[in-house]
């Protein structure tokens, strides 16, 4: 923990050693130049990011903070630097290294300059000389030095600057216009009399509107240029779209507010002027042609689409195929010695029940006494501790389509853009069965005439028809009920008891989660009696007794009351 | 105006709105089934999700449209696993787990640009991901959103009924043959695709809007799915265009030129939808308040014509609040004959069902235990709700009583 402690101070108090600091890359190399090896200077930007819209990072401030002389370019080129400084506390001495320099005044905004001034060779002349003025006035002892290192580097910006004016004359006067992304370039055009016209103004952060879009094709085309050229800072994107619709090529790669990285041929000052210049005279020269190579994007096309297609046939095979299912008399529905815990708190344990098909169970429990769960694990939605429930002998949980349900009304969603229809129609689907069959079962309930209702326009009776109607539409051998009867009026309940019986009739297996005690004997062939075990099960008449009742019930539960006033009759 | 049709003329106007109202369609359908299963905060996620994969994409491939792509939506596939993994198993509330998930990848994305853009040299403008940049469409961005769009449509089509079924009742969707897990990844997957279309258009933060608010919209206007999904797909399409269109007049930023479309679209649903409209409603209510006033005039007037009360129509009109529009009413109704204060034959019916609705009501809840007091102004409150089929049983239960609970008549 000490240690640890140690460790952040030692970061907060660290003060690495006192050294030169640049805002950009090119700076720094220019600075590196005129110093020598007397000391590193460091580029607060990496190489590639643009200083217009850089934000500095926490590490940018202890740089600045430990400078002994900082170089920076002035004319606002770094709109985000004088708050650091400020927050740095730096006592370094600051060099604007575009004193004395004619300034273009930037469009659009009154009062501010083009910051670019670096661009143009003769400029340079006037950094190196900044430069190095503050160089001996911070560093005295390497004066001698630095002399002789401006002098050289002076007479290296002479060469290139006569080498710039040859190569320039090669391009035909009337193609000298340089289309780029953002200004950078006004400073060289207006010194070796080239054009320039640019999309985005002199900072990167405005937005581009269509208007500029329109002015930058039509210019182009007024031009004739074949080539317009991206920058290395800026997202190259708008350009090359500009490019395929003007119909002209990118000329090439400029670098203008960084250096390159090593190896690209613009990693110092120098190299980066004699880059631009070589690339801007071979894309102004050349003819103008046709590109895009749409290859590799074509393959991807076609990939992508056999993948996405081949969903649609793997999940048609998962969800489209038809359901078959056959209701016999006295299937079996054998529910072998499952045990369900929610969060490691048992709700039943070593539960056995046997049922058959053709006959109407109901289901009786006080809250909380496992019908629900019961039901779940049927229906398989809730996974089983342990046991099997096996369904004509097979597993249940492998066989679709074998149980219709008809859910609990607080469970659905009524406010659902669907109409009754649709609802009973939902049961259609996936079997083989006509579309006749719906209004035959909407017709059975009573239900036919508000088959164009949304469900939730409809009563609770009839929401209610709707969800067993789809039930029978289904035509699965077993059908589940999650309290049917619940908010339902009599008229209602008589219907659907009806037709549940003829159902079982005819072979189904009928599952009824009842709260009701005083209809059980009226209503069902079987009882299940379920109180975190199971208490009873049988027929009604055997099974329904006061006995069992009590034990059912002992729990006081919702119930309890109505339970003791059946033991009383 | 000429010079507003002259911009058609420009090949990235067009295909800026082609795009637009492409995803808008796209959205807008599959908006649908997000608002109905109330994610709309997964379509937020995910949009935001997919940053990571854009700059892993970019790591592997270059600056390529395939390479955003794919790595996009194979981010938006891993947000919807963790998303679901987390919601299920991990015991964190639904919506928490979404925002953890998709914050702390978009944060990873954040974090990828920014040493990509300090390291690499590369310039993947941030900006650009969170408003889009639909001007910088190009044919290669409007095939792959055109192949989007038919997947997508396609695969509604195609799979309608199970996302119907697995949307309405997903916990029951099983038994119905619609295995719920499988559709919820597919609709994950034709979101991702949807929400990475559209990135070019509106961009992260605006995507949410076109996938709710034409759907929203939707959902006023109709009551059931297939026209919602048609109705949603054309306000997308719609508010793009319109935006699209917007956003060149008044040289102002696509992405929120769109969404406002569509909102100023949601707000005349809202207001003036035949069914669910707040006007409608509004009107509604009114004329129910006013056959409730009338109504109220007419047991008045029946009382008085019959002797329970003392006075004549005069009385009724002084003594009751009733307005000389509601006397009107009465006898456009039919109720009371003109001129004279006398009710006709269906005047007098109504009002006795409607004074029979009212003390069997104050028996029923005098029955219940409620005291004397106290009986008169709730029943006044439901006499008017009550149907003939309910009163009907309410008397058998009751045992057919003669008297109400004050004594009065219960006429039959």
């Amino acid at each position: 923990m000490r240690r640890i402690v140690f460790f952040f101070f030692f970061l907060i108090f660290y003060r690495g050693s006192a050294q030169i600091v640049a805002t950009t890359s090119f700076l720094a190399d220019i600075t590196q130049n005129l110093i020598g090896s007397h000391q590193k200077v460091v580029s607060l930007l990496p190489i590639g990011s643009d200083p217009h819209i850089y934000e500095p990072v926490p590490g940018d401030v202890r740089i600045l903070a430990n400078a002994e002389l900082i170089v920076k370019n002035g004319f606002h080129l770094e709109g985000w630097l004088d708050k650091v400084l400020e927050n740095s506390g730096t006592t370094a001495m600051i060099v604007t290294s575009t004193e004395g320099i004619v300034p273009i005044s930037a469009t659009g905004f009154e009062n501010a300059y083009d910051p670019h001034a670096w661009m143009s060779v003769k400029n340079a002349k006037r950094y190196v000389e900044n430069i190095s003025r503050a160089l001996i006035r911070t560093y005295p002892d390497w004066q001698k030095d630095i002399e002789k290192n401006s002098r050289e580097y002076l007479q290296k910006l002479n060469e290139l600057d006569a080498w710039i004016l040859g190569q320039i004359q090669q391009i035909p006067s009337e193609k000298r216009v340089l289309f780029t992304s953002h200004d950078a370039f006004r400073y060289f055009g207006r010194d070796y009399g080239i054009q320039v016209e640019s999309i985005l103004g002199t900072s990167t952060d405005a937005d581009v509107r269509i208007e500029d879009l329109d002015r930058m094709i039509s210019k182009i085309d007024q031009t004739g240029v074949a080539s317009i050229f991206v920058e290395s800072t800026i997202n190259p994107k708008m350009m090359q779209q500009i490019a395929k619709d003007a119909g002209v090529r990118i000329g090439g790669n400029l670098f203008a507010d960084s250096l390159g990285p090593k190896g690209s041929g613009a990693s110092s000052y120098l190299e980066m002027i004699r880059h631009d210049v070589s690339t801007l005279v071979a894309g102004l020269n050349s003819k103008k042609s046709e590109n895009g190579n749409f290859q590799s994007f074509f393959w991807f096309l076609i990939i992508l689409s056999f993948l996405l297609f081949s969903t649609w046939i793997w999940l048609g095979f998962k969800v489209r195929k038809k359901i078959n299912t056959q209701i016999e008399k006295s299937a079996e529905l054998q529910i072998i010695n499952i045990s369900v815990t929610y969060d490691h708190v048992p709700v039943f344990s070593h539960l056995h029940l046997n049922l058959k098909g053709g006959k109407i169970y109901g289901m009786v429990g006080p809250n909380g006494s496992g019908k629900s769960t019961l039901v779940k694990a049927i229906l398989g939605h809730q996974p089983l501790e342990s046991g099997n429930i096996l369904w004509k002998k097979r597993p249940l949980s492998k066989q679709v389509g074998e149980i219709s349900y008809v859910p609990q009304k607080d469970e659905i969603d009524f406010s659902f853009p669907a109409t009754a229809f649709d609802v009973v129609k939902m049961g259609q689907y996936r079997r083989n069965i006509p579309l006749e069959e719906v209004q035959i079962q909407m017709e059975r309930l009573g239900i036919w005439e508000w088959k164009n209702r949304p469900i939730g326009q409809l009563s609770g009776g009839q929401q209610q028809r709707c969800f067993v109607a789809r039930a029978l539409v289904q035509n699965a051998p077993i059908i589940v009920l999650d309290e049917p009867f619940v908010g339902i009026d009599a008229t209602t309940e008589a219907k659907i008891m009806e037709v549940l019986k003829s159902e079982a009739d005819r072979g189904k297996l009928i599952l009824v989660i009842h709260h009701d005690l005083s209809k059980v004997t009226q209503y069902f062939d079987e009882v299940i009696m379920m109180n975190r075990r199971l208490v009873a099960s049988g027929p009604v008449e055997h099974t329904f007794t006061k006995d069992n009742i009590e034990k059912t019930f002992s729990a006081p539960g919702i119930h309890f009351h109505q339970a003791q006033q059946l033991m009383k009759s | 105006m000429n010079e507003f049709l002259s911009l058609f003329d420009y090949a990235y106007v067009g295909r800026a709105l082609l795009a637009s109202s492409m995803v808008g369609i796209m959205c807008g359908v599959l908006g649908c089934f997000i608002v109905l299963r109330n994610m709309s905060l997964i379509g937020d996620a995910l949009s935001h999700a997919i940053l990571p994969g854009v700059v892993v994409g970019f790591l592997i491939a270059g600056a390529q449209t395939f390479a955003f792509f794919t790595g996009s939506v194979v981010a938006g596939m891993i947000a919807a696993i963790l998303i679901t993994y987390l919601q299920r198993h991990a015991k964190t509330k639904n919506d928490a787990a979404i925002g953890i998930v998709f914050t702390s990848m978009f944060a990873l994305g954040v974090m990828g640009i920014s040493a990509l853009t300090r390291q690499e040299g590369v310039h993947l403008d941030l900006k650009d991901f969170l408003f889009g940049n639909v001007l910088g469409i190009g044919p290669q961005d409007l095939m792959l959103t055109g192949l989007m769009l038919f997947f997508v449509i396609g695969s509604v089509g195609f799979f309608y009924k199970s996302l119907f079924i697995s949307t309405f009742q997903p916990n029951i969707s099983g038994t119905l043959g619609v295995p719920a897990g499988i559709i919820h990844y597919f609709l994950m997957l034709l979101l991702s695709l949807a929400v990475v279309s559209s990135l070019q258009s509106v961009g992260v933060i605006l995507v949410v809007a076109m996938l709710i608010i034409p759907a929203s919209t939707a959902y006023l206007l109709t009551h059931r799915l297939p026209w919602m999904l048609v109705i949603s797909g054309m306000i997308g399409a719609v508010s793009a265009i319109f935006g699209m269109i917007w956003a060149i007049v008044w040289e102002t930023t696509p992405g929120p030129a769109m969404t406002l479309t569509g909102t100023f679209i949601y707000l005349l649903a809202l207001l003036f939808s035949p069914q669910k409209g707040l006007i409608v409603r509004y009107f509604k209510k009114r004329i129910r308040q006013k056959d409730h006033q009338c109504e109220d005039l007419l047991k008045e007037v029946y009382k008085v014509q019959f002797g329970e009360k003392n006075g004549n129509g005069r009385w009724a009109e002084q003594q009751f609040y009733a307005s000389k529009n509601t006397w009107k009413r009465l006898e456009k109704k039919g109720w009371k004959q003109r001129g004279i204060q006398e009710l006709s034959k269906e005047g007098v019916l109504r009002a006795e069902s409607l004074i029979r609705a009212h003390r069997l009501w104050e028996s029923y809840l005098h029955q219940l235990g409620v005291t004397e007091n106290e009986l008169h102004p709730m029943a006044e409150s439901v006499e008017h709700h009550l149907h003939a089929e309910f009163l009907k049983e309410l008397d058998r239960d009751l045992g057919h009583p003669d008297k109400d609970p004050h004594g009065s008549n219960i006429p039959r």
